[in-house]
């Protein structure tokens, strides 16, 4: 027996909200991965001639894989979302209905990095990790969209603080107490090792993403262990 | 710090997830509270007593 369930286990196993989670995101980045080798394939066979039908063997079993992948990844959405979920207390469903409008906003911040890219680097998709990083300036129209769901994520994260019970209020404070920590070594430690010429300069998207997932995972090891 | 929380869901043939909704926290919490990895707060060990309408120190005890 489990520590999950003590009676009437479920009769069949079902997957965690993580794992469910996991095979969306790997079905999108082998979506979106398809769809770049696609796209950046065609770019290249391009320049060096006429496009033959070895190009277009590769790129249909490419397109083939990725419309799979797009299938999977609406029916598999589309289950998720009708799935009959267990009852929760009043708080709970604010916090659940919080991480749904969460998810939403990030899809439109993926949608505005992705224009971004299209924008500042014609779309190839090995740029994708320099478009984030890059200095070059942006739509204003794309950099207010960028700032309202930002703001908006602020605001929702207040609410969210307000509706998490004590358990995950735990995890939060663990969370940024190893986060603090770990950002305090790794930008001290960084720059007495550049000053050393041991290492680069600072870079502060690296430190960025980084500390970010550093507090990610404390606060999954913390919450859910 | 030990607790009875399984053993009283368990009388009462609770689910976590039914507890968790009586409690209204989540299920991972209750999971926590159970195996010891997380104490409750004053506020919420009062809603396990009521709930289970017993003494605080009947169900929580750090002599167990």
């Amino acid at each position: 027996m489990t520590n999950s369930e003590a009676t009437t286990p479920p009769a069949k196993p079902v997957r965690s909200a993580i794992g469910q989670s996991a095979v969306l995101v790997l079905l999108g980045v082998l979506l979106i991965f398809c769809i770049g080798t696609v796209l950046g394939y065609f770019a290249e066979v391009s320049k060096h001639g006429a496009v033959e039908i070895r190009d277009y063997v590769i790129g249909a079993a490419l397109l083939l894989v990725a419309a799979v992948c797009a299938w999977q990844l609406i029916s598999r959405t589309v289950q998720l979302v009708r799935k009959p979920r267990e009852k929760v207390g009043p708080s709970v469903l604010k916090v659940q209905r919080l991480w749904m409008f969460f998810i939403a906003l990030g899809l439109i911040l993926g949608a505005a990095v992705a224009l971004i890219n299209l924008e500042t680097t014609s779309g190839h998709p090995q740029d994708l990790v320099n478009t984030l990083y890059s200095s070059a300036p942006i739509s204003p129209v794309i950099a207010a969209v960028i700032l309202a769901a930002l703001a908006l994520t602020c605001i929702a994260s207040g609410f969210y603080y307000r509706y998490i019970d004590e358990h995950d209020r735990a995890a939060q404070e663990t969370a940024s107490l190893v986060a603090i920590n770990f950002y305090f070594a790794l930008v001290m430690g960084w720059f007495v090792a550049a000053k050393g010429g041991l290492a680069p300069p600072i870079d502060h998207g690296h430190v960025f993403i980084g500390v970010f997932v550093v507090w990610t995972a404390a606060w999954l090891w913390r919450r859910y262990r | 710090m030990n607790n009875k929380l399984k053993v009283l869901r368990a009388m009462r043939n609770w689910s976590q997830a039914e507890l968790a909704e009586r409690l209204d926290v989540s299920r991972q919490a209750v999971n926590a509270i159970e195996t010891g990895k997380h104490d409750p707060s004053l506020p919420l060990a009062f809603r396990i007593a009521r709930l289970f309408a017993m003494p605080i120190e009947e169900i929580f005890d750090d002599q167990f």
